[in-house]
């Protein structure tokens, strides 16, 4: 089980998130959404480790990240909301960098990153740099560098940004099976239609705080509102957005 | 609204000054990311160079009691040396300007979709490499330019005192052209007989090529022949295709000079300049003629099925020798992006050019004897141990160790570091071990086994190997002083500009190591044939490598170390730690901490 606790960020005073707390349990897959600049991949950053909390908690399994920084690292898969990769390596050598960083074992890893390439349609790429890859190859070797330690906790930020839509599909049931096997996953993404079909809770952030935590279902009958979409619209967007394109327009032919 | 026709000479403004901007790599040579700072400091260094070569070289001229022509004649070295450095500068700056004189792909993309015809970029580039190259020649020549001519001033012509002056800067402008063009010429007709994919790829050879090519023309370059032999044609044919000589006959033949000798030589310059000129302005008018459109269809790395036949064998060869796998990781990260990253192995090659340099000049007593300053000295050879060759190990061995320091600080995709984090498994003296061993691995293991290979060919059995053991002694030492407090995985940290990769300390510390080296060298050179003195020496520099190897240790294993990801600047003021505790010590430099989240990266 993930939980934070009362979990802030600022920079230079200025809150990027604010008093954050939230459970994501073994077996579920909890979406966390929120519009731009809300706050969610600092919240995944902060998971991740990459950067601190400036208050609160975050336990895994009841013990505080910090606490034994190593372990968790090793039970942790992150995709990043930004496909940054090293762009000399080839798909293969950078799967098999991850791999002996995190000190699997050689014997297994060739098969493994084998298996994920061919999975992913990236077998055939194998020996070619990832400067020449596409976003979405991008994505595929983000997703295989994160499951190819078969991690507790998967923190996913836009996984499906560039996919294409048989990937999207594959990634989909992925996830799912990711919660069935166990694991606490945590996904981040802007495709409310995606995250109603694979959620089983949601997390909505609106400008650094929490404005529901809760089951899909129980947010529909609480807001009599029939889809993610509208209760998203309901609870985090402010703008007016006939007006603003009416505004864009003005400026454009000015 | 419709818009009017763009301003072609507005538009030619905006590309030259912004191409000038770009013109070298500043993230190659950085100095606060500046570039009228960066080029300041450069043309401040060629101009020093030029400054302290007037006051060491004209007070004999001056003072001496020689008539004008004959003093003109005992100038003719210093005048070739200049002519010589001049091309040499040129085609170094050609060198790093190499990246930015064909448009590349991101260039095209960015001005293939605006309304700017290919021949304003072409003319807006070009504009920029004449600026840039007349400001390198100009600096260069600054004070030898005004000193030369006016002190060797042979018999006044129509133009009187006016004349040397005009031939020294015409030929110091060819002579810089000639190699500027050459190297041009040579990028450009790669460009149009390959295609994009394949010229991307080697394009980077071609640019270390042309960078150690110059490199060795100027120091391996045999010495101008005497007055003599050059009028009586006493020297061998060979030396007639050295292209400093051809522009020192054209300096001499712009100064009047009737010689036959030199005024064959400068028809050569005259027709190469011609040749290269034209070579390199069909191939670049082609270039942006044709070559814009081909980029943006291509990708810069071909996207094919090349199995990498060389990766894959390093990647088994790391899996047989390497047992730890975090080690593995990190040599073999470090082996593929200094193979693969342009920019990290054309600073590394700066490293080793420069040691090259110094290796070449020690070398050039073995094939013409020794300079006239040398003369105190036996003639040195090959076949026998001799101290010119057991430097040149020796410096290749330093300036390689040094430069891969130097080019581990640079990061390269940094944003991309973020999986070192997550997946930093082990302690942190896993990870410096793993840099170390890099070290050993990808500079001085290979150096070591090029030279034991070189020397136990040319020389007896014994020397050879006495040489290699002080050379191995000499590695540990250096390798485990020179990264004790390195705290870096190689790419993956910060970089601040303002630490500039190349500065002036490096010639200061150049002075004083070639300082140690000769005395030591010639030290090592005396124990060679007295056996308890060589076990001495060797004793003696085992017992320091081996103390060297302890402290390194001590520092990689201390509690509390980190891997650190984020440069530090360079404080202004530094901490006086009155309270003894170091927390207060951050004060820059790469070893040290970092106090915001240092926790955060460090071992268990």
């Amino acid at each position: 089980m993930l939980e934070l606790r009362h979990v802030s960020k600022r920079y230079s005073g200025i809150a990027a998130v604010g008093d954050v707390s939230f459970t994501a349990r073994a077996g579920e897959v909890t979406g966390y959404l929120g519009p731009n600049g809300s706050g969610k991949s600092t919240t995944l950053k902060m998971i991740a480790g990459l950067i601190d909390a400036t208050e609160g908690e975050i336990l895994f399994h009841g013990q505080p990240i910090g606490r034994d920084r190593i372990a968790y690292r090793q039970r942790l898969g992150y995709v990043p909301e930004e496909p940054h990769l090293y762009p000399h390596l080839t798909g293969a050598e950078y799967l098999e960098m991850v791999g002996l960083l995190r000190g699997l074992p050689g014997s297994q890893l060739g098969g493994k990153i084998d298996g994920f390439l061919r999975l992913l349609s990236l077998y055939e790429d194998r020996y070619v740099p990832i400067s020449s890859y596409s976003k979405g190859m991008r994505q595929k070797v983000l997703l295989a560098a994160a499951l190819l330690h078969n991690p507790d906790l998967v923190l996913l930020d836009e996984p499906f940004s560039g996919l294409d839509v048989n990937s999207a599909l594959v990634l989909r049931s992925v996830i799912r099976e990711l919660a069935v096997r166990g694991k606490v996953v945590l996904f981040s993404s802007h495709e409310l239609e995606t995250v109603e079909r694979v959620c089983s809770r949601v997390v909505i952030l609106h400008r650094g705080r929490v404005v529901a935590n809760d089951s899909i279902e129980q947010l529909r009958a609480l807001m009599s509102l029939p889809t993610l979409e509208e209760i998203f619209s309901q609870l985090a967007i402010e703008q007016d957005t006939e007006d603003i394109t009416r505004q864009f327009m003005q400026l454009m032919e000015a | 609204m419709a818009l009017g026709k763009p301003d072609t000479g507005r538009q030619f403004r905006v590309l030259y000054r912004d191409f000038l901007a770009r013109m070298v790599d500043l993230e190659l040579i950085s100095s606060r990311g500046d570039i009228e700072r960066l080029l300041g400091q450069f043309a401040a260094l060629m101009a020093g160079f030029s400054f302290t070569f007037v006051v060491g070289m004209i007070p004999k001229f001056v003072v001496s009691p020689l008539p004008r022509a004959e003093l003109a004649t005992h100038a003719w070295g210093e005048e070739e040396f200049l002519v010589g450095l001049t091309m040499a500068v040129a085609g170094l700056f050609a060198v790093l300007a190499w990246n930015n004189v064909f448009p590349d792909r991101r260039e095209s993309l960015v001005l293939g979709v605006l309304p700017v015809r290919a021949r304003t970029i072409f003319l807006a580039k070009t504009a920029a490499i004449a600026t840039a190259l007349g400001v390198s020649v100009v600096a260069i020549d600054s004070f030898t330019g005004a000193a030369y001519p006016l002190l060797i001033l042979p018999d006044a012509g129509a133009l009187g005192p006016l004349r040397p002056l005009l031939a020294y800067w015409a030929t110091m402008l060819a002579a810089g052209m000639f190699v500027c063009c050459g190297t041009l010429a040579v990028q450009g007709v790669a460009a149009q007989l390959l295609s994009y994919r394949l010229f991307v790829r080697v394009s980077g050879l071609l640019q270390l090529a042309a960078f150690f090519t110059i490199l060795g023309v100027l120091f391996l370059k045999p010495p101008l022949p005497s007055p003599h032999a050059l009028a009586t044609g006493q020297f061998p044919a060979w030396f007639g295709w050295i292209p400093s000589f051809w522009f020192f006959g054209l300096l001499q033949r712009l100064n009047g000079s009737a010689d036959a000798a030199l005024t064959e030589l400068a028809t050569r310059a005259v027709w190469a300049l011609g040749i290269v000129s034209l070579v390199a302005l069909t191939a670049s008018t082609l270039a942006y003629a044709r070559n814009i459109r081909r980029i943006v269809e291509q990708p810069d790395i071909a996207p094919s099925d090349r199995s990498r036949p060389a990766a894959r064998w390093g990647s088994r060869l790391a899996a047989r020798w390497i047992a730890r796998p975090v080690e593995r990781a990190i040599v073999l990260f470090t082996a593929r992006t200094l193979a693969r990253s342009r920019q990290h192995r054309l600073l590394i090659a700066a490293y080793g050019g420069i040691g090259l340099a110094i290796a070449l000049a020690y070398c050039r007593g073995l094939i013409y004897g020794p300079a006239r300053w040398e003369l105190s000295y036996e003639r040195n050879y090959w076949d026998r141990p001799n101290t010119p060759l057991m430097i040149v190990s020796l410096v290749l061995l330093v300036f390689a160790v040094i430069g891969l320091r130097a080019v581990f600080a640079l990061p390269l995709a940094l944003p991309a570091n973020w999986i070192f984090r997550v997946t930093a498994v082990d302690r942190p003296s896993q990870y410096f071990s793993a840099v170390r061993n890099s070290v050993f691995l990808l500079a001085a293991g290979p150096i070591c086994v090029a030279a034991a290979a070189v020397y136990m060919a040319i020389w007896p059995l014994r020397p050879a190997l006495e040489h290699i053991a002080v050379l191995c002694a000499v590695a540990v030492l250096l390798v485990s002083r020179w990264f004790d407090g390195f705290q870096k995985i190689p790419f993956a940290c910060s970089y601040l500009p303002g630490k500039s990769n190349i500065n002036v300390k490096l010639g200061t510390y150049a002075f004083l190591f070639l300082l140690l080296a000769d005395l030591g060298v010639r030290l090592e050179f005396w124990t060679l044939s007295r056996a308890p003195a060589f076990g001495i020496l060797f004793g003696l520099l085992a017992a320091a490598a081996m103390w060297a190897h302890h402290l390194w240790r001590q520092f990689a294993e201390a509690p509390g170390n980190r891997i650190q990801f984020e440069d530090l600047p360079i404080a202004d003021v530094n901490p006086l730690d009155l309270h003894g505790g170091g927390g207060g010590g951050w004060a820059g430099g790469e070893g040290s901490t970092n106090p915001a989240g240092a926790s955060e990266w460090g071992g268990a």
